[in-house]
């Protein structure tokens, strides 16, 4: 008999982010459409990539911030786990 | 030691001329030192808990290298990665060897991606490769998701800020060149920070983080605070002294229900044991016969592992309090358990199948979700202090109130509960928080009850213990476990301190021959005493008296 595994949001969540995070990087540094002119608007692609990396503590800071909100009943009760 | 270390000192700085280059060119060495000391500091005094012991050390090392903005921005971008990694790899049942294993690839993967931005995009910082805080930063991940799984965003969360609170205090200290240049140059002060070492831990006895969870209860018990037990006090002088080294480390589950069926001590029934692929089949053959029970690691501690299968549904599926699982799902998290899924490092355990308890209406009534118990502190065979754990739905329905249970003081004498505190939100409380019900009860047939803590306390050979009681509807009290090492909480449960009642114990307790029921009789005469020598007519103990004990 296999087993059915349920699949639930938030492991689809966490597989979506886990590649989002290692693929915008690498297509940010290396696609050759994109070239190694500088990406639409002010900033240069080092700076686009300087910013990805940088923004990646500050969202996940965020989120635990939200999820401990959420903990504690600060945003609604009951306890949240993944 | 430090005599020896010492001696060297001296002839290094007699010979320092020879030596200053050597000292000058291995200055990592002496950074790890202070970087170490530090983290020491912050465990042991101050109290903080962090992932790892020294590992934030070395990571501090990895924000020297590269500074300190880029190196906790690579060490956050593989943790962030691997941690997604591991929360979608939950629920299948991998095992720790091959889950950590994934894990690695996918830090490796998040290692390249960074070196290769950092080439092709002429950015030097990202050329670091820095391989082993890499991998301590995804066993950081693996344990934070567990963490956050099993006890919710707050605990492991908080567990996390604090080791980034370490690595920084770590990384502060370890590069502030004056002080390493000035430390560097003096051997003496090499030796110096070995003895601050070594009398840091021999004289703390509390914590920064225990005057805070205490910080009620001390202010309460006025000019008797010290009679408040801190862990290290608890270690040292009871855990060390009373309960024997061979046994903290084989008394498990499974032992403490032979030692008790030998003695008819009542326990949960115990349907099968799972010592490995083969009791997999047996464990199937069961689930076709039962529809409620429940799935423990042998040796895991905290509600950890735990299945609790409460029924089947229309679809031939188990009810559980992990969701609705088809059988080979919960033979599979057997098979985990096994095979080291739940236990730190991956370590091999066996599991436990045993009848599920059907709580007793006084205090299932006042909980919701899981099944409350009676934790019992038992000294020398004597119980010193009880509380009632009632689940709550912070806590998931686990009686841990590490988690969010609320503990409910219970006096030793009269077994009458009388207002509860959680831990969680430092409050105390009159009524259940979720379920409303009034936390003033009285626990029924109590001196049975505490007879039955204390039977199962001696039958381990236990001299310091916390017995954990659970209240079946048709069995009465059965003894669920019985920890090596019970926790601190009880004792803001009750407002009283722990300490006080251990060393009168220990200046009061007769020579060990009297029966589990006169102990208990002896107790509760204490606790009425209020656990002072000055209300107890206690024959002195003399010198002849220990030579008869002995």
């Amino acid at each position: 008999m296999s087993a059915r595994k349920p699949l639930p949001y938030g492991r689809l969540m966490a597989a979506l982010s886990c590649a989002i995070l290692l693929f915008v990087p690498i297509v940010l540094a290396g696609a050759p459409a994109l070239s190694k002119s500088a990406v639409p608007g002010p900033y240069t692609r080092p700076d686009a990539v300087l910013a990805f990396f940088a923004a990646v503590p500050i969202v996940f800071t965020l989120f635990v911030v939200y999820k401990v909100a959420k903990y504690r009943g600060w945003i609604e009760t009951g306890a949240d786990r993944l | 030691m430090l005599s020896g270390l010492g001696v060297a000192a001296l002839y290094i700085r007699a010979n320092w001329d020879l030596f200053i280059p050597v000292a000058s060119s291995i200055q990592f060495a002496f950074q790890l030192m202070l970087a170490g000391t530090v983290i020491a500091v912050l465990r042991n005094e101050a109290g903080v808990s962090t992932f790892g012991v020294f590992g934030p050390a070395i990571l501090a090392f990895a924000w020297l290298e590269v500074g300190p903005l880029w190196g906790f921005l690579l060490v956050a971008y593989v943790f962030v990665v691997t941690a997604s990694a591991r929360a979608s790899l939950r629920g299948l049942d991998m095992g720790t060897p091959h889950r950590v294993a994934t894990l690695l690839v996918v830090a490796g993967i998040a290692l390249f991606v960074m070196e290769a931005a950092g080439r092709l995009q002429g950015i030097p910082t990202f050329e670091t490769a820095l391989l082993f805080p890499v991998v301590l930063t995804t066993w950081y991940a693996e344990r934070f998701v567990t963490s956050v799984a099993e006890d919710g965003w707050q605990p492991g969360s908080r567990r996390l800020a604090w080791t980034l609170i370490a690595i920084t205090a770590a990384y502060l200290v370890a590069g502030y060149e004056p002080l390493v240049d000035a430390f560097v140059r003096t051997p003496e002060a090499w030796v110096g920070v070995a003895a601050l070492n070594v009398f840091l831990g021999g004289a703390t006895n509390i914590r920064l983080t225990e005057y805070l969870r205490f910080r009620t209860l001390r202010r309460s018990l006025g000019a008797e605070r010290d009679g408040v037990l801190t862990m290290r006090v608890r270690n040292r002088d009871f855990i060390s002294e009373y309960n024997p080294a061979g046994l903290m480390s084989t008394l498990d589950k499974v032992r403490v229900k032979r030692l008790c069926h030998g003695l008819e001590i009542p326990t949960p029934e115990t349907f099968l044991l799972v010592d490995g692929r083969s009791d997999l089949d047996d464990l199937r053959a069961l689930l076709a016969e039962r529809e409620s029970f429940v799935i423990k690691p042998v040796g895991g501690s905290g509600g950890r592992g735990v299945l609790v299968v409460r029924g089947r549904a229309e679809n031939g599926d188990f009810e559980t309090n992990r969701g609705q699982l088809p059988p080979e799902a919960v033979v599979s998290h057997a098979r985990d358990i096994v095979y080291g899924g739940d236990a730190d490092y991956g370590a091999w355990d066996r599991a436990i199948v045993e009848a599920v308890v059907h709580p007793d209406g006084i205090l299932a009534n006042r909980a919701v979700g899981g099944v409350p118990d009676l934790r019992v502190i038992v000294f020398q065979g004597h119980p010193i202090m009880a509380m009632a754990r009632l689940p709550t739905e912070e806590s998931n329905g686990t009686a841990n109130i590490h988690t969010g249970a609320v503990g409910v003081a219970v006096d030793v004498a009269s077994g009458e509960a009388s207002g509860g505190f959680q831990q969680t939100r430092s409050r105390f409380l009159d009524s259940h928080p979720d379920t409303g019900a009034s936390l003033s009860f009285t626990v029924p047939d109590w001196e049975e009850t505490l007879t039955v803590a204390a039977r199962a306390a001696t039958a381990t050979g236990l001299g310091y213990a916390g017995v954990d009681i659970v209240f079946d509807a048709e069995r009465g009290p059965l003894v669920l476990e019985v920890n090596r090492r019970p926790g601190l909480g009880i004792q803001n449960a009750n407002m009283a301190g722990l300490l006080g009642r251990l060393r009168f114990v220990e200046d009061t307790a007769g020579g060990g021959f009297e029966s589990a029921a006169a102990r208990v009789e002896q107790a509760v005469a204490w606790h009425q005493a209020d656990w002072s020598a000055a209300n107890v007519d206690v024959p002195p103990v003399t010198a002849a008296t220990v030579e008869v004990e002995r």
